[in-house]
């Protein structure tokens, strides 16, 4: 039973090891899309970068981070077995990120619409 | 009588293994099959993390990393637990809540694009000349 443990370890961490690889590799390399990721796509928009999305690009890698950081340090505190508890803050500043994504998303499609309708 | 008093269960503990590799080995090899595909390019990842005009979609991305981070922090979890490895009691609210923020994003995301990239519905609207033939007139409307 010993062996069989061991072996699903290594198994589940090669395993899931190898598929964040497989798609970290292809993005990098170009073969999954990322083009236009930080592009403003509003309707009369200029296609630029946008600050929104930037900001919710910085929050995600940041609060990976920071949840892999936790981790690691329950870990090496010798209390394995639990996940994190979270910061309400961290938690609010997400949130908070997501908002401006989305509120901008949403009046940027929203608007321009509304006023072409108006002259028609 | 003998199971009730504590003594091992050599048939049972016997299925128990043989069933423990087979599921090991079979999901092994599902896993590996679909890892394979990836790379040769069989199953194709392009697009990924794209909206529906095609261009790269950052709440897909957000979703896909808090996954990951989620996926992996659970194993090592797991793995770190003594004297074997076990599932955590418990998954405090804070990951809860980030993954539902992470994931309402993501459908919100969605709802958006879905509203905004509605067609532009074009009525023909006919007009009936005095010898009889017809001419169809097409006009865009907008909404």
């Amino acid at each position: 039973m010993k062996t069989l443990m061991m072996f699903t370890q290594y198994e589940m961490g090669i395993l899931m090891t190898a598929l964040v690889a497989v798609v970290a590799f292809q993005m990098l390399s170009g073969r999954i899309k990322t083009a236009g990721l930080l592009n403003d796509k509003s309707v009369n928009g200029s296609g630029g970068v946008s600050p929104a999305r930037v900001q919710l690009l910085l929050f995600t890698m940041a609060f990976s981070f920071y949840i892999v950081a936790q981790v690691a340090d329950k870990i090496a505190a010798g209390k394995p077995g639990e996940f994190p508890d979270i910061d309400v803050k961290w938690l609010a500043l997400l949130g908070g990120s997501h908002s401006i994504f989305l509120g901008s998303k949403g009046l940027s499609m929203l608007l321009p619409q509304s006023k072409s309708g108006e002259g028609d | 009588m003998l199971f009730l008093q504590g003594a091992p269960d050599y048939g049972f503990h016997l299925l128990a293994l043989v069933m423990g590799w087979t599921v090991t080995i079979l999901v092994g090899a599902f896993a590996l099959a679909i890892i394979f595909k990836m790379v040769k390019g069989d199953i194709n990842l392009m697009y990924l993390i794209a909206g529906v005009d095609g261009d790269a979609s950052l709440s897909r991305f957000q979703f896909l990393i808090f996954t990951f981070v989620i996926a992996l922090g659970l194993f090592l979890i797991i793995l770190s637990q003594n004297p074997v490895p076990a599932f955590p009691a418990t998954i405090p609210g804070g990951i809860l809540a980030l993954l539902g923020i992470s994931g309402g994003s993501y459908v919100t995301s969605k709802a958006v694009d879905a509203n905004a990239s509605k067609p532009t519905v074009v009525v023909p609207q006919t007009v009936v000349q005095p010898s009889g033939q017809q001419t169809t007139v097409v006009m865009p409307q907008s909404d």
